[in-house]
């Protein structure tokens, strides 16, 4: 049976990359969520197995939308994909949390490795190492 | 500003499945012109918020996808975030797009004080599948590292 994914991003067309990546490896993407209190919303109806974060979002922050989730099922998968790649919000999102943190723009392949370290059955370990070989390379 | 802000924007970075950004060597100069108040274009703002306050708004033609444009300008103002942080240690964050409407880039040019009237401009060409837009950037900024902030 597929695993399901919710995908929560303030933008639309970042939505849609994730959906059309995540569907064409075999994921089955059960909802979709532009802002943190919406995702909260959406988690607790569709008990996704897994849910992307983006973290600057209005109203409800994606950082403050994992620590809801979590806080309501201690089992939640959440993973954040950002373009923020500041340390302080890495560690702010692993205090809360999530199991795994890659940068925007992001490739298929990034977001797949980072999906399946987020399906886990253990929490994934973010190093700072493990973060900057995650970060996109830009000039 | 006791720094030169373009030195934090970024050459050049992938834009997912979507071809490359790069920085317009000539736009170093800073735009010749300012149209980001003309008709067809969209104008997208990113609040910066923190140990430097101000603006980041990018300008595109109106008739592009704006939600990817969106994401662009969000990777941009986020891109200038993580570098100062990295290199001089800043606490910044940004807020979601925000479309402006031509009354509202009026609105927020009359809202600047006058020493923050000078942005930083620059052109980014996005080239994707033989075809190349340019986004107009400005930056408007004011340092605030060591006053002290929310």
């Amino acid at each position: 049976m597929a695993k399901t994914i919710l995908v929560v991003d303030d933008v639309a067309f970042v939505r849609k990359t994730l959906r059309d990546i995540l569907t064409q490896a075999h994921y089955q993407v059960v909802g979709e969520a532009s802002d943190g209190a919406e995702a909260v919303e959406l988690f607790n109806k569709l008990r996704p197995d897994l849910v992307t974060m983006d973290i600057v979002m209005p109203n409800v922050s994606g950082i403050e939308a994992t620590r809801r989730i979590l806080k309501q099922d201690k089992s939640a998968r959440v993973v954040i994909i950002s373009a923020m790649g500041q340390e302080n919000l890495v560690m702010e999102a692993i205090n809360v949390g999530a199991r795994d943190y890659i940068l925007k723009p992001f490739s298929a392949n990034d977001v797949l490795k980072c999906v399946e370290r987020g399906l886990l059955d253990e929490a994934a370990s973010i190093s700072r190492g493990s973060l900057q070989s995650r970060e996109p390379k830009l000039g | 500003m006791s720094f030169d802000l373009s030195l934090a924007l970024p050459e050049r970075f992938p834009f997912f499945h979507l071809g490359e950004v790069a920085l317009e060597l000539d736009s170093r100069q800073g735009l010749a012109d300012d149209d980001a108040a003309a008709e067809d274009r969209a104008r997208i703002a990113f609040r910066l918020l923190g140990e430097l306050e101000g603006w980041l708004v990018i300008a595109v033609d109106a008739a592009v996808d704006l939600s990817m444009y969106s994401e662009l300008g969000n990777i941009l103002a986020s891109q200038l975030a993580n570098r100062l942080h990295r290199d001089q240690g800043r606490e910044i964050m940004i807020s979601p797009p925000e479309p402006l409407d031509p009354e509202r880039w009026e609105s927020l040019l009359a809202s600047l004080p006058e020493e923050d009237r000078a942005p930083v401009r620059r052109r980014y060409l996005h080239a994707h599948d033989g075809r190349v837009v340019p986004v107009d950037t400005w930056i408007f900024a004011r340092d605030r590292k060591g006053v002290g902030h929310a």
